[in-house]
């Protein structure tokens, strides 16, 4: 296969990125991150919880070799975020990190000026950046400019299902994008991921659609079918018409001659 | 002496390595990283950083969130 | 890392047979490609298999692009000639050191003189010419006349020789919106062979200068070849390279295409490879369907009636009423102009023209600057 995902230098065969968020077990989630055919997982990091320590998930991903990318979630501020960043990278020994940045507590909204503000640090600090940030054309070239490594534009509030409510400006961010587009958030159903990549996203990140299906397992498969299927689309180009309409009457007379 | 580690004020012996801190609380084959008063403190500093009375630890690790 | 580097990977050759092989097939699938056209692509547009079976539909194409992106608004430009004087020894131009007569520098004086006839014709976007001089009209002759010539215009391009990214920041403190630099052609060894002496024969330098300016953050760089210099296939998909490399690198950065068709000047030269009326109708379609945001100029070098034509299809600015010669807007025929203009009808004849059919001439230009220099 040719068409393979680069994300800062390494190749993927899959355009699916899980998130770990809402899963029963770290069993169900490892079997439904083999079914999407999914390479690469989000996850959290927070202080260990004094009480239970059974929140084991990392080791059946390393296990299938799934790339990690530790993300900042939780963070009000660049300065939490940085922090957050640190720590993953301390425990991990990864040097990817996911900036997000939301102070909103009720659409989980990211700030963008946090989030450019924490960017260009962890940029300079060597990390591989991919900031979580709204559809917002201008911020990915500012984000570009400073060396993220991917932008992770929404196509609507996180667990909110309702499918790409930016498309247009999801569409200008993939037309003028020349890092990899990774559309985040929002995703509910895999014809939404169909759609994403028929339209040139790069890659997808799906939690609550999967987590939250009646069979995880089932829907996992079904999103891995809806990435070939948008993929291919975009490959293969999608149709267009073209519109007609008259010309004057100087120009039809002097298209005559130039058309011989 | 006394110590705060992740919010809760805990009681620890004497001249204590964070090493052995995080050994004594069975963390130390997990995935995680150490900061004292919210600084991060490198893995392969943890044997010579001992603790003293009345600092703050937090131990972090890895958990599944999108 | 510059366009330098992607010319010196090209065989610029190869686009003429390139455009030459461009099927039927070739051109329906650029004409209804949704996402960015490719090179590949606009050689298609600019075959002659285009012409014959394509050339109607990329006219109401590229007029559909054009009104949706630029309305009916044409802005107005008027060129200012600086001087006449140039070191440079190109085979194809008036200007050339080699020709024998009278070189004149303006003095501030008579610029505000030519501002102030320019003014009188209703113009507040005046573009900046000048032969290629270092000595006499150099930087620090631009850095006294730009001051002068903003109390007149509210939007001030330039067509000098190229600068420095720091020439270029200090005049854009001064005012500067708009440069342009045109390649006239991307053939290295053919360009040698037609710029004998002078700077200009640094091909290099000239072919960094949209680089620099980007660097130097110039609102709008004016990019193009001379038509008929050399194999207008070969320069055309080179200048359409150029594009895609501008895009790509410089996203601040405005973009305008200058189409010149070699005219004859002082000197004698003859194009080799003539560009007739309907391949400059399709380039221009091919350019604006190839970038929809491109602005592309046209120079009173075209015909009245063929201009009248082809406005509406993809152009978005113009100049009317224009003299070629330095100082001919206050004292008209006393120097040597650098080509002939073709369209002698005067600005208002020029206006009511565009407006009979539909279109505002856009006088009024703002300034893409909010900070510059009090003096």
């Amino acid at each position: 296969m040719t068409d393979k995902l680069t994300l800062a230098g390494k190749s993927f065969d899959s355009r699916l990125i899980i998130g770990t968020g809402k899963y029963a077990s770290g069993e169900i989630l490892a079997k439904a991150c083999k079914e999407s055919g999914a390479q690469i997982a989000t996850m959290a990091v927070k202080r260990i919880d004094t009480q239970d320590h059974t929140d084991e998930i990392i080791s059946p991903l390393l296990d299938m070799g799934i790339q990690l990318m530790p993300n900042t979630s939780g963070a009000k501020n660049a300065k939490e975020a940085i922090f957050a960043a640190q720590l993953a990278r301390e425990a991990l020994e990864v040097d990817w990190i996911k900036v997000e940045v939301h102070p909103d507590v009720k659409y989980l909204l990211p700030d963008p000026i946090e989030t450019f503000k924490a960017c260009e640090v962890l940029c300079k600090e060597g990390f591989k950046v991919f900031p979580y940030i709204n559809a917002d054309p201008v911020l990915c070239k500012r984000l570009e400019d400073i060396g993220v490594s991917a932008v992770m534009p929404l196509g609507s509030p996180i667990g909110s299902a309702r499918g790409l409510d930016t498309l247009s400006m999801l569409k200008i961010i993939i037309r003028e994008s020349h890092v990899p587009v990774i559309i985040d958030a929002g995703i509910g159903a895999p014809s939404d991921a169909v759609k994403a990549f028929e339209i040139g996203a790069d890659a997808c990140m799906i939690n609550t659609a999967i987590a939250a299906a009646g069979d995880q397992l089932k829907m996992a498969r079904a999103f891995n079918l809806a990435q070939e299927a948008g993929r291919m689309a975009y490959k293969a180009g999608l149709a267009d018409k073209i519109e007609t309409s008259r010309a004057t009457s100087p120009m039809e007379a002097f298209l005559k001659e130039a058309m011989k | 002496m006394k110590i705060n580690y992740n919010g809760t004020t805990i009681e620890v012996k004497d001249n204590l390595s964070l090493h052995s801190f995080v050994t004594e609380l069975q963390l130390e084959s997990r995935t995680i990283a150490a900061a004292v008063n919210e600084e991060i403190v490198p893995k392969k500093n943890w044997e010579n950083f001992f603790l003293q009375e009345g600092m703050t630890v937090d131990i972090f690790n890895l958990v599944a969130g999108g | 890392m510059s366009f330098y580097d992607v010319i010196e990977k090209t065989d610029i050759d190869k686009f003429i047979n390139l455009v030459d092989s461009q099927k039927d097939t070739d051109v329906e699938k650029a004409l209804s490609k949704k996402e960015p056209l490719g090179v590949d692509d606009f050689a298609a547009l600019i075959s002659e298999n285009a012409r014959k079976h394509y050339l109607k539909d990329m006219v109401n194409i590229s007029t559909q692009l054009t009104r949706r992106r630029f309305g009916r608004c044409v802005n107005m430009y008027l060129p200012l000639y600086l001087t006449n004087l140039c070191s440079n020894k190109c085979v194809y131009c008036g200007f050339s050191v080699m020709n024998k007569f009278k070189r004149v520098v303006l003095n501030l004086s008579q610029i505000e003189e030519e501002c102030q006839a320019i003014s009188k014709m209703g113009y507040k976007n005046i573009l900046l010419v000048s032969g290629e001089s270092e000595r006499r009209a150099g930087i620090d002759y631009f850095k006294q006349v730009l001051p002068v010539v903003k109390k007149y215009a509210t939007y001030l391009q330039m067509e000098v020789q190229p600068l420095s990214v720091d020439d270029y920041v200090q005049l854009k403190e001064l005012g500067l919106d708009a440069v342009s630099v045109y390649q006239e052609t991307y053939h290295k060894e053919y360009y040698s062979k037609v710029h004998l002496g002078g700077r200009k024969a640094d091909y290099r330098w000239r072919l960094e200068t949209p680089d620099r300016l980007g660097m130097a953050e110039i609102d709008k760089v004016g990019i193009g070849s001379l038509l008929g210099l050399y194999d207008w296939r070969a320069d055309l998909c080179a200048t359409a390279l150029h594009i895609l490399y501008m895009r790509e690198h410089y996203w601040k950065t405005n973009l305008s295409v200058s189409f010149p068709r070699l005219r004859p000047a002082a000197g004698g030269f003859e194009p080799k490879l003539p560009v007739s009326d309907a391949k400059l109708l399709q380039i221009i379609c091919a350019l604006r369907i190839f970038d929809n945001e491109l602005d592309l100029t046209l120079s009173t070098r075209e015909s009245a009636s063929f201009r009248d034509l082809i406005l509406p299809v993809g152009i978005t600015a113009i100049s009317a009423g224009s003299s070629t010669e330095p100082g001919g807007y206050a004292h008209k025929g006393e120097n040597l102009e650098q080509w002939t203009v073709n369209d002698n009808r005067t600005v208002d004849e020029v206006v009511s023209a565009m407006e009979s059919s539909g279109f505002e001439a856009v006088f009024q230009n703002a300034s893409t600057t909010f900070f510059s220099a009090v003096r």
